[in-house]
């Protein structure tokens, strides 16, 4: 790789080519995020012929979608929709899966960036590993699981459900006895490859690309910054993340929707804009909750007998088959009452066990106390918490809202104005799996059509 | 039913009201926030600020005029304006609706005379009274109590003054109205002329500063700009030190933070400490803070209907589990036939507060009883503690 000088040399020449010279592209390409914006952005670059290194933070890949029961509209399970995906990435002769690594500092520019990343260690050698699971079985430490969003427990050596890909447990440091005080090798006695490694340490890898996109994904808003809404405060208040391990088959109740004590719920309250459309939280609309208000209303009346109250501002389902889904999901019976919630408190009296919605019907002008036993706030879909680092590290804007800035707001969403670097799903703007998908498609095209120069004008970074 | 004309909307008055509120009212979107968090609409269904919003909008504000009640049953308290995804002020609309009415001549209601009498009776000799510290010869600044603490307890007054003056040296007294009373009904002018007033004998003692620990004085004053620097007796208090009054381990009392403080987060920080370094604990609501509720009697609602805003008031303690605690004299008076009140000034000058918890509402001759023992204390005694 060489960076080759204009043959002409006179002055003016000189100087454009100070500004501007021509790179040969190192073909390699590099995608930061192992969510379904990634997966698919890696599987197109790869396909196409090119390495890609799809490096992800956790060490497993899937990202957010694994945590979802169902998909919109087709209703089908992210087991049977992204697994053959995340498989594939496994397997592609062209993808080196970097899983549980981390990007620590980027140089270069288009055509050559040097990546420096490092990678944790499961304690789990992949190599000898056969994924029986019986050192999770033997493990006597439980912590509450991150996947199921603390509504469930896992061990201190876990995987996050039994599909998980890679399907290699790892072992959390931090809990992990042998690790706090020496004590405890169950894990270790019982495995009978040998594949559990104390012994292994933070490796730091270098590697050279030509092209990067970033996948990083999303974060969902928490509404414990609105007290009246109760959330953390009262029990069976859920946000969305956390009903659908609720509802999902992957989950602590194994997909039965049921609250605290047990029992499936007489009725639900599903509350819009919780944090979206919001001057003082964010003024953006997270353009899925609709939808997915009303895939849990179908969820619902399909597993229990409950009453679901939809409480909404609009209804926004403007996507191919979306009008249609709210039509079938409308003549289910779910009760729809436009209002924005105002609070949410614990009954008393007659009503107690019971949660009350309190909400204006906009269109009737009729003041509502509505008595639940579940809610759930769809909470809007946020700038993961270090987005500014990662913009940082990578040299890219962030917009007003915290979303990594596109080159043009109409015309190029996967380009950002730093050549070289791309963008693609949540991390870019809310978005739901197709438009996510479209989006990695586009992406990964892109960093094709560059790569596929093999040379190049890059501007100096 | 008939098909309404749509008269032309008043773009002139949405431009002005747009101005005050700081947002295009325009940009309302009809959720439903504002009324489902009013504490007036939850109570009283012919209130309604989403429709109200709306029927400016889309109608003309002539409707106002049919039902000047309206406009004039709003606590003023802004919590509309917290909970609004737009950011909209909704009692800033009313506001700008009650200026409007005072200019048409509709307003104010006949039944805000008596409230109007009393402020004018607290702008009369029969209450006014300037003075400076009567131990020094100057005056840097003024103890401004307002009417409310002043009709409460004169001794309250009294006590908090000599405390002041023990530990800031030069601090003297004005005993007046500060003009929310006429802000309030939508008589700007008369408000400003109050206001006025006010600075004029702050200027005539010499002093610079003044301060006050009523919260409804203090967002009136603050937000008409004097020409003195304003402060609030907390944060002064704050300043000088408290002393400890508590025997025990505490007691516990549920906070309420006035409507009419709502934005001013130091002086909800100011007030806390003081009640810690007092020595008691307090029960945070979830309503506290910025998300406070009003007690009932914002705005001045009450001449319009008692019944409603002893439902408010109910509403509000409803979240308390303990006695009621406030720094502000209207709500403690407003709480007191609901449950044992105090005021923060009690816990740190009042020996009897024990006794006075239980302490029934005064009624308004009472209350102009003890505004006029309060003066005639003070003028006799030169300041000097009788």
């Amino acid at each position: 790789m060489g960076l080759k000088m204009q043959n002409n040399s006179t002055v003016q020449n000189l100087t454009n080519s100070v500004r501007s010279q021509e790179v040969t592209m190192n073909p390699n390409s590099l995608v930061v995020g192992g969510g379904i914006a990634g997966i698919q952005a890696a599987l197109d670059i790869a396909g196409a012929g090119h390495k890609v290194y799809l490096v992800e933070r956790e060490p497993w890949i899937g990202g957010h979608v694994m945590q979802l029961s169902k998909l919109f509209t087709t209703l089908v399970s992210p087991l049977d929709a992204i697994t053959p995906k995340m498989t594939a990435v496994t397997r592609h002769p062209n993808i080196e899966l970097m899983t549980y690594s981390e990007v620590e500092g980027v140089s270069g520019r288009v055509g050559n960036f040097m990546v420096k990343l490092k990678q944790r260690p499961r304690f789990v050698d992949e190599t000898k590993c056969n994924g029986c699971g019986l050192c999770i079985h033997k493990c006597p430490q439980e912590v509450d699981s991150e996947f199921d969003i603390g509504l469930g427990k896992r061990r201190a050596i876990y995987i996050p459900y039994s599909q998980a890909i890679p399907n290699i447990p790892a072992i959390d440091r931090e809990h992990c006895l042998y690790f706090q005080n020496g004590t405890c090798e169950a894990c270790k006695k019982i495995c009978e490859p040998k594949a559990i490694d104390f012994q292994q340490a933070d490796r730091i890898a270098e590697i050279s690309v030509g092209a990067v996109i970033l996948a990083t994904g999303y974060h969902l808003f928490d509404p414990s910054v609105m007290p009246l809404y109760g959330y953390k405060k009262y029990d069976n208040i859920l946000t969305s993340l956390e009903f659908e391990r609720i509802c999902s088959a992957t989950g602590p109740t194994g997909g039965e929707i049921l609250v605290k004590n047990g029992t499936p719920p007489e009725s639900v309250a599903i509350i819009h804009c919780v944090g979206s459309r919001d001057k003082n939280y964010h003024e953006y609309c997270s353009r899925v909750c609709c939808m997915y208000a009303l895939k849990y209303s179908h969820l619902i009346m399909e597993k229990t007998n409950a009453r679901v109250y939809q409480m909404y501002i609009d209804m926004r389902c403007f996507g191919e088959g979306h009008e249609e889904f709210y039509n079938r999901i409308s003549e289910k019976g779910a009760s729809f009452i436009r209002g924005k919630v105002a609070r949410i408190t614990e009954g008393v009296a007659e009503e107690e066990g019971k949660l009350i919605v309190y909400v204006e019907d906009t269109l009737l002008g009729d003041m509502l106390q509505v008595p639940v036993d579940m809610v759930i706030l769809c909470a809007a879909i946020t700038p993961r918490a270090d987005a500014d680092k990662v913009a940082n590290l990578f040299s890219i804007s962030q917009r007003e809202d915290g979303f990594f800035m596109e080159k043009d707001a109409k015309l190029e969403l996967v380009a950002t104005p730093i050549d070289g670097i791309f963008i693609a799903g949540c991390c870019q703007s809310p978005k739901d799996i197709s438009d996510t998908v479209t989006q990695a498609k586009g992406a990964a095209s892109e960093v094709l059509v560059l790569l596929s120069q093999g040379k190049g004008s890059g501007d100096k970074k | 039913m008939e098909r309404i004309l749509i008269n032309k909307v008043d773009r002139k008055f949405e431009d002005e009201i747009t101005e005050r509120i700081g947002e295009a009212i325009s940009c309302c979107i009809q959720c439903g926030t504002c009324t489902g968090n009013c504490l007036v609409a939850n109570v009283d269904s012919n209130y309604n600020p989403r429709k109200m919003l709306h029927m400016l909008l889309s109608r003309t504000k002539d409707y106002f005029k049919e039902k000047p009640e309206l406009p004039y049953s709003c606590n003023l308290c802004e919590l509309c304006k917290k909970t609004c995804p737009r950011g909209l002020n909704i009692g800033e609309l009313n506001l700008a609706l009650r200026e409007w009415l005072v200019a048409e001549g509709v307003g104010p209601l006949s039944r805000h005379k008596a409230a109007i009498e009393e402020m004018e009776w607290a702008l009369s000799p029969s209450f006014t009274l300037s003075l400076p510290d009567p131990d020094t010869t100057e005056c840097k600044r003024v103890f401004f109590p307002g009417c409310n603490l002043s009709a409460y307890s004169p001794s309250l007054v009294i006590a908090t003054w000599d405390y002041l003056r023990e530990k800031l040296p030069g601090t003297g007294i004005i005993l007046r109205c500060c003009g929310a009373p006429a802000h309030h009904l939508g008589e700007l002018s008369r408000s400003q002329e109050v206001v006025a007033g006010l600075e004029s004998e702050v200027n005539k003692l010499g002093a610079s500063e003044v301060i006050t620990p009523c919260p409804d004085c203090y967002r009136h004053l603050k937000r008409a700009t004097p020409n003195f620097e304003l402060k609030s007796v907390y944060e002064v208090l704050l300043e000088t030190g408290v002393p400890r009054t508590s025997q025990d381990g505490g007691r516990t009392f549920s906070l309420h933070d006035s409507c009419t403080a709502r934005w001013e987060t130091k002086l909800h920080n100011d007030v806390r400490e003081i009640i810690k370094l007092a020595g008691y604990q307090i029960e945070e609501l979830t309503h506290s803070r910025e998300l406070t509720l009003c007690c009932g009697v914002g705005g001045l609602i009450l001449p319009l209907n008692l019944v409603r805003v002893m439902r408010i008031t109910k509403e509000r303690v409803a979240e308390a589990h303990h006695d009621m605690l406030t720094y502000c004299a209207a709500c403690r008076e407003t709480f007191a036939p609901h449950k044992p009140s105090l005021h923060v000034l009690d816990l740190l000058f009042n020996p009897n507060w024990e006794k006075d918890m239980h302490q029934s509402a005064k009624k308004p001759p009472a209350r102009r009883d003890n505004q006029a023992r309060l003066k005639s204390l003070l003028a006799k005694n030169g300041g000097k503690s009788p």
